[in-house]
């Protein structure tokens, strides 16, 4: 912490009683070069202070010389100085000097300690140290701005992370129903085979038996008996009849397995980040089956999907919008409800709609949504970013994100996309949009 | 009337080929029914006698530890297991706060593993029903112990959890408190203790082994464990090898707590009577590593040497 201490400098005082002849000459010596102005002391108190300014006034004038060299200091100083006490700050100092300094600057302020004199204070030293002090503050401010945008960025990568950890439980669960089974049924199919072989192996003694002409009855009989035993005993009849299912069952768990294996890589499609001939449609089945998890239990979810040219965008973001209004709409509804998804080709745009039967926004809360960390949710369960995050993909699409609600009775989300656009350059670093106007009601 | 073909085995699951397969796996080892609809499934389960239910945990209608506490209270002695495709923290501490789950078993399973625990599960179910059967013909017996020897133990490096307990039990019954695993295998040594109240890591101690250990000497303990940990693997393992009772998260809530020892306590008579009547390798399943098979073996001849309860003659 510098005090003002630091800027005090040695200087001649003057007495009230010295001529002005004698405080010329003083200020004519080299080491009062520094100063504007020299202090005037009684005893240690300062009690004004003569301006270099003053004594030249006297000098340039006519006679003056001969007028007033024989007078003191004191019928020429500025009889109220600006004191500064040494133990105040550099920031409380500075306004108090700028204060009372007239312009053009002529002259110094006098440090104090419990107003005794304690040494001259330039402005120039002040200014500098406030320079510095100012310089400081600006890196200390890039900092935390830094930080800031460093924690705002990890802020919105950890809502990513929160809306992918979701997903992949939604999608491990998804997975491991169908490969249950299947395990099940190849493990079962695996000690079928088994049976099955050694049936066989049973058989193909018993053929070998009987084309043996010299072969005892009795063995033969015997081998029938075992054959017949083998038969009974690893290839159950009940399980050979339900083989057809079961390899169908199989199957059909393969192609499920298949299935969201190809829209989870699709969904993301970090293989292609923008792209000209995007289906729309497409993104839209992929949405709703990554977002199964939300949705299963009690949410109905209504396709009405219109023929759509291909646009130009970023699919993984617009899958991102579009699991970000879904899971907004299912997390409105408490218990049973209805999400309707429509897709529409209207002039030269292409319109998603996602509208839900759930509780509604009210119409105080209405203007605030897009902004970021704006949630009602508890804490821990939303982070606030998911629509901010929507907004700004939309935007960087050259699109519109609007939105509509009838508390206690639903919201509609409608996002339009222009068909043909030049690509959105950066689109793939989402930051957070600014908080300017940008809401249309429909 | 012990034969376990003649037990019945009822599952639950919103997928119809996973009923498929679990009934033409287990129709040649019991009675089989299955059926999609939860509703169903409590319906069947006061009807009839059913001895076991394996039940999916997500389904359209119903959660399966909401299902499974339905069961629990329309038929207590069908044993209930969990089957589910992803496991969610939540999900495993409802299942066995409510539905009072015997294991935690998870989507894809090996035929090998199921079979085994669905036969266990039927063994337990008729274990306990023959011993049932036999409590209600010897009826003096139950009320001849006191139930002030239902003493409880607090096993916590630090103070919080013996506090809450004592603030709860009063002067009731004594309550014992230990702060490393030492204390507590003398505690359970010396004091015919009930229940047991633990931390689920207590000075880098892993409870689990300890609760395993008490399970299959003295199954009539009753396992609380109270902990601020997140972590489902350890409640499963909870869950399967140790057969807690209850799983409480920190910072506990005396409301929550209460209701817990009070259950417990009961529980711990109510097994007095029925559960010596189960084999002892049914009650749990075996600890998995071999560092975990030692110490459990360490802790149990400990438990030996110092314990000379007639429970542990009776059964071990
Ligand atoms: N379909 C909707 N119905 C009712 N309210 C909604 C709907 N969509 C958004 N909201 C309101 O807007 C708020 C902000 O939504 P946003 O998606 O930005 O964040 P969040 O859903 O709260 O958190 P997160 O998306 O991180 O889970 C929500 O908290 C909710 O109050
Ligand atoms: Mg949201």
């Amino acid at each position: 912490m510098s005090t003002i201490a630091a800027l005090a400098r040695d200087c001649v005082a003057l007495s009230p009683e010295t001529s002005i002849a004698a405080a010329a000459e003083t200020l004519l010596d080299s080491a009062c070069e520094p100063f504007l102005s020299l202090p005037v002391l009684e005893g240690n108190r300062p009690v004004g202070v003569l301006t270099r300014h003053a004594v030249q006034q006297v000098y340039l004038s006519r006679f003056g010389r001969d007028l007033y060299g024989r007078r003191t200091v004191a019928d020429l100083m500025q009889r109220d100085p600006i004191c500064v006490e040494a133990d105040s700050t550099v920031e409380d100092a500075s306004p108090q000097v700028t204060a009372r300094i007239g312009f053009p600057i002529r002259e110094d302020f006098i440090i104090t300690r419990d107003g005794d004199y304690a040494g001259m204070g330039v402005v120039v030293d002040l200014l500098k140290a406030m320079d510095q002090r100012i310089a400081r503050r600006n890196q200390e401010l890039a900092g935390a701005l830094h930080r800031l945008k460093e924690s705002q960025a990890h802020l919105v990568q950890s809502e990513k992370m929160a809306s992918l950890g979701q997903m992949v439980a939604g999608v491990a669960h998804e997975l491991n129903t169908p490969l249950g089974y299947v395990r099940n049924n190849v493990e079962m199919l695996q000690g079928l085979v088994a049976g099955l072989r050694a049936v066989a192996d049973e058989t193909l003694d018993l053929v070998h038996l009987l084309g043996d002409a010299d072969a005892d009855p009795d063995h033969v009989a015997a081998q029938v008996m075992a054959t017949r035993q083998r038969l009974d005993r690893d290839a159950p009849q009940l399980l050979l009849e339900d083989l057809g299912q079961l390899l169908e069952d199989t199957i059909y768990g393969c192609t499920q397995i298949g299935e969201l294996v190809s829209s989870l890589k699709d969904f993301s499609r970090l293989d292609r980040a923008a792209s000209e001939d995007v289906d729309i449609n497409e993104c839209v089945a992929g949405a709703l089956l990554i977002a199964r998890n939300v949705l299963k239990e009690r949410v109905e979810v209504l396709r009405d999907l219109g023929d759509l040219p291909p646009i130009a965008c970023v699919p993984s973001q617009i899958n991102q919008v579009l699991l970000n209004l879904i899971t907004n709409g299912a997390q409105a509804i408490d218990g049973r409800g209805r999400i309707l998804v429509r897709t529409r080709h209207e002039g030269g745009h292409v319109s998603i709609t996602v509208q839900d039967t759930g509780k509604g926004i009210p119409r105080d809360v209405l203007p605030r949504i897009f902004d970021p960390f704006f949630t009602t949710k508890p804490v821990g369960q939303g982070t606030g970013l998911g629509l901010a995050i929507c907004y700004r993909i939309v935007q960087e699409h050259g699109g519109a994100l609007r939105v509509a609600s009838a508390p206690g009775r639903g919201t509609r989300f409608v996002v339009s996309l222009p068909v043909s656009r030049d690509l959105p350059a950066t689109a793939a670093n989402t930051a957070l949009p600014a908080p300017e106007h940008r809401r249309m009601h429909a | 009337m012990n034969d376990p073909r003649q037990a019945t085995v009822l599952f639950v699951d919103d997928e119809e080929r996973i009923l498929r397969t679990l009934n033409i796996l287990f129709r040649p080892l019991c009675r089989v029914l299955v059926t999609t609809d939860p509703q169903e499934a409590l319906r069947l389960v006061s009807e009839q006698r059913i001895d076991v239910v394996v039940s999916d945990q997500r389904m359209p209608q119903m959660l399966g530890a909401e299902l499974l506490a339905g069961v629990r209270e329309r038929s207590p002695d069908t044993v209930r297991i969990l089957l589910t495709g992803y496991s969610d923290l939540d999900a495993a501490i409802d299942a066995v706060n409510d539905g009072g789950i015997w294991r935690y078993l998870s989507k894809p399973w090996t035929v090998d593993g199921i079979q085994k625990t669905v036969r266990e599960a039927v063994a337990v179910a008729l274990a306990q029903r023959t011993a049932a059967l036999e409590a209600r013909d010897a009826p003096a017996a139950p009320e001849s112990r006191p139930d002030a020897t239902c003493e409880i133990l607090v096993i916590d490096s630090e103070p919080h959890s013996a506090a809450a307990v004592r603030g709860i039990v009063g002067g009731a019954r004594p309550v014992h408190e230990a702060t490393n695993l030492t204390q507590a295998v003398e505690l359970l040594g010396k004091r015919p203790i009930g229940v047991v109240v633990t931390e689920a890591m207590v000075n880098g101690d892993d409870m689990t082994h300890l609760l395993h250990t008490l399970k299959q000497n003295y199954p009539d303990v009753v396992g609380i464990v109270v902990t601020a940990m997140r972590d489902t693997p350890r409640l499963i393992r909870l869950i399967n090898q140790a057969q807690v009772f209850r799983y409480l998260p920190k910072p506990l809530r005396p409301g929550m707590l209460a209701r817990s020892l009070e259950a417990s306590i009961a529980r711990h008579q109510e097994a007095r009577r029925s559960v010596a009547a189960v084999p002892a390798a049914l009650r749990v399943e075996e600890a998995a590593s071999e560092a975990e098979r030692t110490l459990s073996q360490r802790i149990g001849s400990y438990l030996a040497r110092l314990r000379a309860r007639p429970a542990a003659t009776a059964t071990g």
